[in-house]
């Protein structure tokens, strides 16, 4: 196959008159310029001194790349349990701090200079951008009658653009928009199997699934990391940009960094770290959990993928959405106040009697007397 | 391989039989595993043969070697040094003719598994910097004839300065190769570890390379910046301040445009790489359906632009000398910059900057 130039692709796809003009004009290496320059700008990639230091000590630290694994996995659990006590706001904030680690590791390792970590850490995660894509689909003002009503018109709808993993809300509840189906507006590019909630159970950190614990029981409270009290973990410093830091702040960090290193990593302080997989035994989560999500009815892609194919809806199409996503919010709220009942009432009967750890002999008792029950 | 599978088969139905015989579904498990083995079983015949075609062994002559060994000290593989010292490079259209990239759809998964191994090998560091010379310059990483106008973070990231935590990284992975010769366990390396950077951070010496590091790329990083807004600025203006012009009936040439506003043409008349007076800028505001943005434009960014001529008009008092002085050609030729500012109008002046921005942006001198 002959490879075309970069200029004849592009020329070959673009809609507008003003762009060929200016595309056939302009050199190959202006255009390659800025189409690079917008892709960079598009993920965030520009690190600051910052994270490169916090790179350079995850290279010759393993007890903190250790740290950076059980910090989303023990923020991945509290959200799990949160989410099944009907608490969408602890599990938000949870949330949250999922997103700003796996930001942090995408500036780490997706940086224009290279991998900062020295290709001792890498990533795996889905795409949030195609959930978050829920927060924008308001209509305009009623006014604005022009540009027509229909909601597969771009204009109407599309205000901002996503910003995926990076995005900073004051609002913890902002957040629930995880526990939605994707946008229908990304059908074509959706895997098959990401249709429901957005998968926090298919990160991986180092080719190893995130550990999320299944039978933890939510205390209710806002329960923080050890690692969270790290001077890189906070939006502010993470997507500090470049031209605004000054050296008193890099100053500042490498100190707290000394300091949080005095208190977690050296083996002089009472407060010492043990990560997760030592405390477990074993090597933890290399097997994935279930679902997070199971309970967010999926997008029909088949459907949607007709639609785009068509161009706009049905009346019936729009009518049935609506409808779906108004028994989906009825149903949202019932569940969450059942299971906010059925939390507390659990809440209640553990403060009483605690559970009692059974031990192994005890246990396979009464696995022999189930198994002689049953012949 | 496959013959224990089907001896411990054999044994497996005899022993259970009888089960076998109630349940009849299994048999076409047991069909289904055979089959994927003999599967199998080929495709690892197929892979050796390929491996041997491709990396394998091939017993290079004493000749050959002493061809090849030149290209070898250099840095290139084996495969890469006999192909070079041939005179001709045709490794990698030979590998690319006959390998297929494995797809996990659409794949029978032994296959697939298989065939993960079949990779071929992958070119050296010296095969890939010789090939570096023959990328097309967009694809470079860093390249330090970047505009920073148009491209700022890239043309930042060409001229960073890392040197001091280059440094710490490598003192750093030396202390720690030190360490684990030594025999000590993992918790007293990460002790020693933190000792390190402690003592590092101390010597004010690297602490000044890191403090002037980061005021270093600050300031790059804001300069940079600074550059490619007021670029920004500049064509937003001459957007705002152009004329609009029906596409349909301009049908002036450059050379007249620029002799309307008091240019002069060369001797050549293709110096000027214009073939019809609109820069890309008048074309932009000029364009019916740009009509909206340019309204939104000209709301957010006028009350700026409504200064800016009343800056203009102040220094024309001085253009009255300009006529009187007429046989002053050595005055006119220290400053021909201003005088021309300054004897036109605010329409001409716009032009003119129409002009300079073509002339610049197609590079013509």
């Amino acid at each position: 196959m002959k490879v075309e130039s970069f200029k004849q692709v592009l020329l070959r796809k673009s809609l507008s008159d003003d762009l060929r003009s200016f595309i056939s004009s302009a050199d190959e290496d202006t255009i390659s310029n800025f189409v690079l320059e917008t892709l960079e700008k598009s993920k965030h990639l520009n690190t600051n001194e910052m994270v490169k230091h916090f790179g350079s000590d995850l290279a010759t630290s393993k007890k903190l790349r250790d740290m950076m694994y059980d910090h989303i996995s023990h923020h991945a659990t509290r959200y799990n349990s949160a989410l099944k006590a009907g608490n969408r706001e602890l599990a938000g904030k949870h949330a949250s701090r999922v997103m700003l680690s796996l930001f942090l590791m995408e500036k780490l390792t997706k940086d224009i200079q290279g991998d900062h970590t020295g290709g001792t850490m890498r990533a795996s995660f889905v795409d949030p951008k195609a959930w978050e894509r829920n927060l924008y689909t308001e209509p305009k003002a009623a006014d604005d009658e022009s540009k027509g009503s229909d909601i597969y018109n771009p204009i109407s709808y599309f205000k901002t653009h996503v910003q995926g993993v990076g995005r900073f809300f004051s609002d913890p509840k902002k957040w629930s928009f995880l526990q939605q189906s994707p946008h229908f507006s990304h059908a074509k590019s959706l895997d098959d199997e990401h249709v429901g909630g957005w998968p926090i159970e298919k990160i991986k950190i180092n080719d190893r699934h995130v550990h999320i614990d299944d039978d933890h029981f939510s205390s209710g409270e806002y329960e923080l990391h050890p690692l969270d009290e790290h001077p890189i973990m906070s939006h502010s410093v993470i997507d500090k940009p470049n031209k605004k830091l000054t050296p008193q702040d890099v100053e500042k960090y490498i100190g707290d960094s000394i300091n949080f290193g005095d208190t977690y990593i050296s083996s002089k302080s009472e407060k010492r770290y043990k990560p997760l997989g030592q405390e477990l035994g074993q090597n933890p989560a290399s097997i994935k959990t279930g679902s997070v999500h199971h309970e967010t009815t999926p997008l029909d892609l088949n459907l949607h993928r007709e639609i785009s194919k068509a161009g706009s809806m049905t009346a019936d199409q729009s009518m049935n959405a609506l409808k779906q996503t108004m028994a989906d919010a009825a149903n949202k709220a019932k569940s969450d106040q059942n299971k906010k009942t059925a939390w507390e009432a659990e809440r209640t009967r553990r403060q009483s009697n605690p559970p009692v750890t059974e031990s192994s002999d005890d246990m396979a008792a009464r696995l022999a007397a189930l198994v002689s029950g049953k012949k | 391989m496959l013959d224990k599978l089907l001896k411990n088969i054999n044994e497996l139905v005899r022993r259970n039989s009888h089960f076998l015989e109630q349940n009849p579904e299994l048999f076409s498990a047991i069909e289904d595993r055979l089959y994927t083995a003999v599967l199998a079983e080929d495709a690892l015949k197929k892979a050796k043969k390929e491996r041997r075609k491709h990396e394998g062994l091939h017993e290079y002559t004493s000749e050959e070697m002493s061809q090849m060994q030149p290209f070898m000290d250099k840095g290139f593989s084996e495969i890469e040094a006999f192909e070079l010292a041939r005179g001709s490079y045709h490794g990698l259209d030979k590998r690319s003719k006959g390998y297929k990239r494995p797809s996990s759809k659409g794949q029978d998964q032994t296959s697939f598994i298989l065939s993960k191994d079949l990779d071929p090998a992958e070119p050296s560091e010296a095969l890939l910097n010789a090939l570096k010379e023959h990328m097309p310059s967009f694809l470079r990483p860093f390249d330090k004839d970047i505009d920073p106008e148009i491209a700022p973070i890239r043309a930042t990231s060409a001229g960073l300065s890392n040197d001091s935590l280059k440094r710490f990284k490598s003192d750093a992975e030396n202390h720690r190769k030190n360490l684990e010769t030594s025999g000590a366990s993992e918790d007293e390396i990460e002790d020693a570890m933190h000792d390190f950077k402690k003592q590092w951070h101390s010597n004010p010496e690297n602490m000044q390379g890191v403090i002037g590091d980061a005021q270093k790329n600050t300031k790059l990083h804001q300069e940079n910046h600074d550059k490619y807004h007021n670029r920004l600025k500049e064509e937003l203006s001459a957007i705002l301040g152009a004329d609009v012009i029906d596409p349909d009936l301009d049908t002036t040439s450059g050379q007249e445009a620029i002799q309307d506003i008091g240019g002069y043409s060369d001797e050549d008349e293709g110096s000027y790489g214009v073939a019809q007076f609109s820069t890309p800028q008048q074309q932009f505001a000029s364009d019916p359906r740009n009509k909206q943005y340019i309204d939104k434009l000209k709301q957010e960014h006028q009350p700026k632009q409504q200064a800016e001529p009343a800056a203009i008009k102040a220094p024309e008092a001085p253009a009255a000398e300009m006529p009187t002085s007429t046989q002053d050609d050595s005055a006119a030729a220290a400053a021909p910059k201003k005088s021309i500012d300054q004897h036109l109008s605010p329409e001409q002046n716009t032009r003119l900057q129409h002009v300079k921005t073509v002339i610049r942006r197609k590079g013509v001198k």
